[in-house]
């Protein structure tokens, strides 16, 4: 009996009775023959007319009830699957209401504000979704300049490359658009203060750059149209943090070079970081 | 002629009451649920156990993420970890959730350590989503239905414990370990599995790379993301074209043929292609996994019984 295929009927039919301790060739044919279908209908959606099947353990009351709440877990699931992109009116109506079980479930991607948590699924995918850096530049008290970037280069096991990648990106997201001063401010300021307090530093520069992706055609060019294709970056949030006794303090630095206040943050307990 | 029309809308009511009724409470062998178990298990495990490396440097007083700086991005879903901030406090609720973890993944009073296991894996993406990827959402997902089954009957310690309880009564493979929750739970996870994937191929439909054969060339360029650089298919473009084509065939195919007992094995195939080309293109290597994973729901326990049996010596297989 080889065992190639996931769905060799026959096959299978032997190996569920050999588990029940008997011999194949006790059997005859059409009890093996039943038994083939009796898989193929095992996690199908057709009715087998051949299947008598075992005996339902549940009461046709337990089944109504469990029915229901199956009934309206899958329209939740199914509110919230097709609510991720242009959903419409009543959608959003459905999805507002389904939204707490969906959210403490993890089960949907609507948040109070979207960052690349709701890239999930590779779906949009588009041109403008690229990947970002945070670099807080940082004087030390020797007066010497260090730069730190999020994510850092190197780090292992890959699963931390990625969590950081994501901060980094939704920093960038949220501040590229522009559209929410206060939003926009939270991680960048959240991340440099942090940075510059654990290094005792207390003023920096917090940077978000995004790096755009290179053309198929322009990779097929010169080696510097290449390199300049491939180097792409552009920055998309710059601001001056000060870390000072009533809290961190960001000023951005506008796209049209000016430098406007946005907001001061509470000062955090100066534990250093281990 | 409304006699008729009753009678007809009467057996079609019955009909999909019967369709519904077996679909759904069939009793089944939860061999399948054991292995998407320990599979599972074994992901959440390095998920959180990767996250100790950090866990101060994001979660600690000082540190990255502070509950109250970043409380706009959120839900306000619960989470223990909103309401510890010092390093002992962090670090013991880490290692006892770690601990917890271990024993889902390894079947151990698993349905007591399913549901911890859930509030430890959620509370985890909860303190801070803004860290989290794509592979989060299919492990909830999977976690979350997990939860409503036995699923440590098999490829457990609770099974192991129990074989060895009673050595002189051999387990069968019979009705008597079949269950109705296990069913319940495997049609959800089949169920919510095929609506994520229709879902991502009927989204990719509205965006014009995926159209224009661009959405893999678009993967490939993200530098940061992509495990394997693959830039040099820009000289062969009709490769990347495919590819793309082939991505939205699948997620569009999957969600409808897999019903059909015939294609399951071959969309299986092709799936774990298709996850194993996105790992490769995206980084997303947990997101692949738990596709693949999730993707067992697909399997008859039939056949993961046999596989055991394969495996397993004739002196310790079950009479």
């Amino acid at each position: 009996m080889h065992h190639g295929t996931l769905c060799s009927g026959v096959d299978l039919a032997e190996h569920a009775i050999a588990s029940r301790g008997l011999a194949v060739d006790q059997l005859s044919r059409p009890e093996v023959r039943r038994s083939h279908h009796w898989y193929n209908s095992e996690f199908s959606m057709a009715p087998d007319p051949q299947q008598t099947g075992p005996k339902l353990p549940w009461s046709p009351e337990t089944r109504s009830w469990v029915s229901l709440l199956l009934f309206v877990h899958l329209f939740a699931v199914l509110v919230a699957v097709t609510s991720y992109s242009r959903p419409s009116g009543l959608q959003e109506q459905l999805h507002a209401l389904f939204a707490p079980y969906l959210r403490n479930l993890h089960m949907t991607a609507a948040l109070p504000a979207s960052y690349p948590f709701a890239r999930f699924y590779l779906t949009h995918n588009l041109s403008t979704d690229v990947d970002f850096s945070c670099d807080i530049e940082l004087t030390e008290k020797d007066g010497t300049v260090e730069r730190v970037s999020i994510p850092a280069s190197g780090l292992w096991p890959l699963v931390r490359l990625r969590r950081y990648q994501a901060l980094a990106n939704a920093a960038g997201t949220l501040s590229e658009g522009e559209a929410n001063e206060e939003l926009a401010s939270i991680l960048p300021r959240a991340i440099a203060g942090s940075i510059l307090q654990a290094k005792g530093a207390s003023e920096g520069t917090v940077r978000c750059r995004a790096h755009y992706l290179p053309e198929i055609e322009a990779l097929a060019g010169s080696e510097a149209a290449r390199r300049t294709a491939l180097e792409n970056y552009r920055d998309v949030y710059q601001a001056q943090v000060f870390v000072t006794s009533s809290g961190v303090e960001l000023l951005k630095k506008s796209t049209t070079l000016e430098v406007a206040p946005v907001e001061t943050a509470p000062k955090r307990p100066s534990t250093s970081q281990p | 002629m409304i006699h008729q029309v009753l009678d007809y809308f009467r057996r079609l009511g019955g009909a999909i009451g019967d369709c519904w009724t077996r679909f759904w409470f069939t009793p089944s062998d939860p061999a399948t649920l054991s292995a998407i178990r320990l599979f599972t298990g074994l992901v959440v495990v390095y998920l959180h156990a990767t996250l100790s490396l950090d866990l101060i440097a994001l979660f600690g007083p000082n540190g990255l993420l502070p509950v109250a700086d970043i409380a706009p991005l959120e839900s306000g879903n619960f989470s223990y970890l909103n309401f510890l901030s010092a390093p002992s406090e962090l670090w013991a609720a880490h290692i006892l959730g770690l601990a917890i973890l271990m024993l889902f993944a390894v079947g151990f009073w698993t349905r007591l350590t399913s549901i911890l296991g859930l509030i430890v894996f959620l509370s985890d993406i909860h303190r801070a989503p803004m860290i989290t990827s794509l592979t989060e959402p299919i492990v909830a997902m999977v976690m979350c239905y997990l939860c409503l089954a036995p699923c440590g009957r098999r490829f457990s310690l609770d099974h192991w414990l129990a074989r060895r309880a009673e050595r002189n009564t051999p387990t069968r493979m019979d009705n008597s370990e079949s269950s109705t929750s296990a069913t319940i739970a495997t049609r959800l996870i089949q169920v919510h599995l095929a609506l994520l994937i229709l879902m991502m191929g009927f989204s990719k439909l509205s965006g014009e790379p995926w159209w224009n054969g661009m959405g893999a060339w678009l993967l490939i360029a993200r530098q940061e993301s992509r495990l394997v650089d693959f830039t040099w298919l820009h000289a062969t473009p009709k490769a990347i074209d495919l590819w793309t084509h082939a991505i939205v065939a699948f997620e569009l195919a999957f969600p409808l043929l897999i019903w059909f007992p015939l294609a399951r094995p071959l969309l299986l195939a092709v799936g774990l292609a298709i996850w194993t080309s996105l790992a490769l293109l995206t980084g997303e290597i947990t997101f692949a996994l738990m596709l693949a994973i999730a993707s067992l729901a697909f399997v008859s326990p039939a056949y993961l019984v046999a596989c055991l049996h394969r495996t397993v010596p004739a002196k310790e297989m079950p009479a």
